[in-house]
């Protein structure tokens, strides 16, 4: 990472060839459109090149880091543009989906690990994971959610707190 | 203080990004003074920080790193002060009628292509290039009595780690890597081992200058900072 920050494109590349693939999976589940989530890699990628955006080693590692900037801008484009629309007419299957191949270890150990993940997804409540997949997916506000689902404000926030905190519990202690 | 009831109920639709943007710019101000709403983020964000984890992992369109190259080569050259230079693509490109600018792309994509074959292939990191090193893993007998592990490095910027033999960490946790430099360690991604104890994982950070790769056990959406001594060191 500090070869990044020094303007390397080298280490750049390698960057992007650890983390691209992660990052395209993100924002095309989130927006559901194969250029509406090229385009949003781009600009992730390109922002933290110019800007050399802060890597704080204490926030945790460049995978989270990363993915956390692709979401921010995939929420963007989504609450700002016409993604939302675009995700909607794609509903039906239209977009073709290439799953990576498991050429390296490290690719077998991600789907491995994601395969974990969703399975302790599908531990929560049927209610508490909509609510937390319409907001981290979605990039749905709480406020929007509370109106698709028709319930009180409150009851949003509690679904989204007790989501995660049993997310957590599942992950942490294996209790899936 | 006085308005941290009303913030924290916040703390989840925060770590989701389902706040709206003023809301949101409210509650980082007060999260920055208020200690318990830190602390409860921190305690949730692992969930939180996981849920992107749980994507299946898709191919990305080999245009998009060529695109990314091109613009990123092009400004290093400009910051370095240089004419700009196209990429190879871009230059035979220029030569071509608008009407055929898309084959030199395709043609770089079957380089692409090919590469990622060949590599498939067998051809292992440590042979990719002069400056590889594979570097052998000290094990704590005691908690990994038939562990091993390899870092292959190229260039020193970063790497993978391969291990085998590992015992699988109990009650749902995983291995985490770090990387530690001048006593301080930096966090790499978690990864797990298979029924036979082998796994992987890449090293993100620039190997040059750091003294040591380690491995700790960690919550499976990693941590921080190391939960404990680690089980396994590559001493650079």
């Amino acid at each position: 990472m500090r070869l990044v920050g020094d303007g390397d494109p080298r280490a750049f590349e390698l960057l992007y060839d650890r983390h691209g693939g992660a990052a395209f999976s993100l924002a095309y589940r989130m927006v559901g459109n194969r250029s509406a989530a090229e385009d949003i890699i781009q600009e992730a990628f390109l922002a933290i090149w110019r800007s050399r955006l802060r890597y704080d080693a204490g926030r945790g590692s460049v995978r989270t880091w990363m993915l956390g900037i692709v979401h921010h801008r995939a929420i963007d484009a989504l609450r700002h543009n016409v993604a939302h629309d675009r995700r909607r007419a794609d509903l039906g299957g239209v977009e073709e989906r290439h799953e990576a191949a498991e050429r390296t270890e490290v690719e077998a150990a991600r789907r491995e690990e994601a395969r974990n993940v969703r399975s302790a997804l599908d531990e929560l409540p049927d209610e508490q994971r909509q609510t937390l997949e319409l907001a981290y997916f979605g990039g749905f506000s709480q406020s929007q959610i509370a109106e698709m689902l028709e319930m009180p404000l409150g009851t949003v926030k509690g679904r989204m707190r007790l989501g995660l905190e049993k997310l957590r519990s599942t992950l942490v202690e294996g209790l899936a | 203080m006085n308005d941290h009831p009303r913030h924290e109920e916040q703390v989840a639709p925060y770590l989701l990004s389902a706040l709206p943007d003023a809301d949101e710019r409210d509650f980082e101000r007060h999260l920055a003074g208020c200690a318990d709403c830190r602390a409860e983020a921190d305690r949730l964000r692992p969930a939180a920080d996981a849920l992107p984890r749980s994507v299946t992992p898709l191919a990305a369109p080999p245009r998009i790193k060529r695109s990314l190259m091109d613009t990123v080569e092009r400004e290093a050259a400009e910051r370095r002060g240089e004419r700009p230079r196209r990429s190879p693509g871009e230059r035979l490109g220029m030569l071509l009628p608008e009407t055929l600018r898309l084959r030199p792309a395709v043609l770089a994509g079957a380089a692409v292509v090919l590469a990622a074959l060949v590599f498939a292939a067998g051809f292992g990191v440590a042979q990719l290039g002069d400056e590889s090193r594979t570097l052998s893993a000290s094990v704590d007998d005691r908690r990994a009595p038939a562990g091993s592990g390899q870092l292959v490095t190229a260039d020193g910027t970063g790497g993978t780690l391969r291990v085998r033999g590992m015992p699988e960490p109990r009650g749902g946790f995983v291995y985490q890597a770090w990387v530690k430099r001048r006593g301080e360690v930096v966090p790499q991604d978690t990864f797990e081992v298979g029924e036979d104890g082998s796994g992987a994982v890449g090293v993100e950070e620039d190997l040059q200058g750091a003294e040591a790769v380690l491995v700790t056990r960690e919550p499976p959406s990693g941590s921080r900072r190391p939960s404990g001594p680690p089980v396994m060191r590559v001493t650079l």
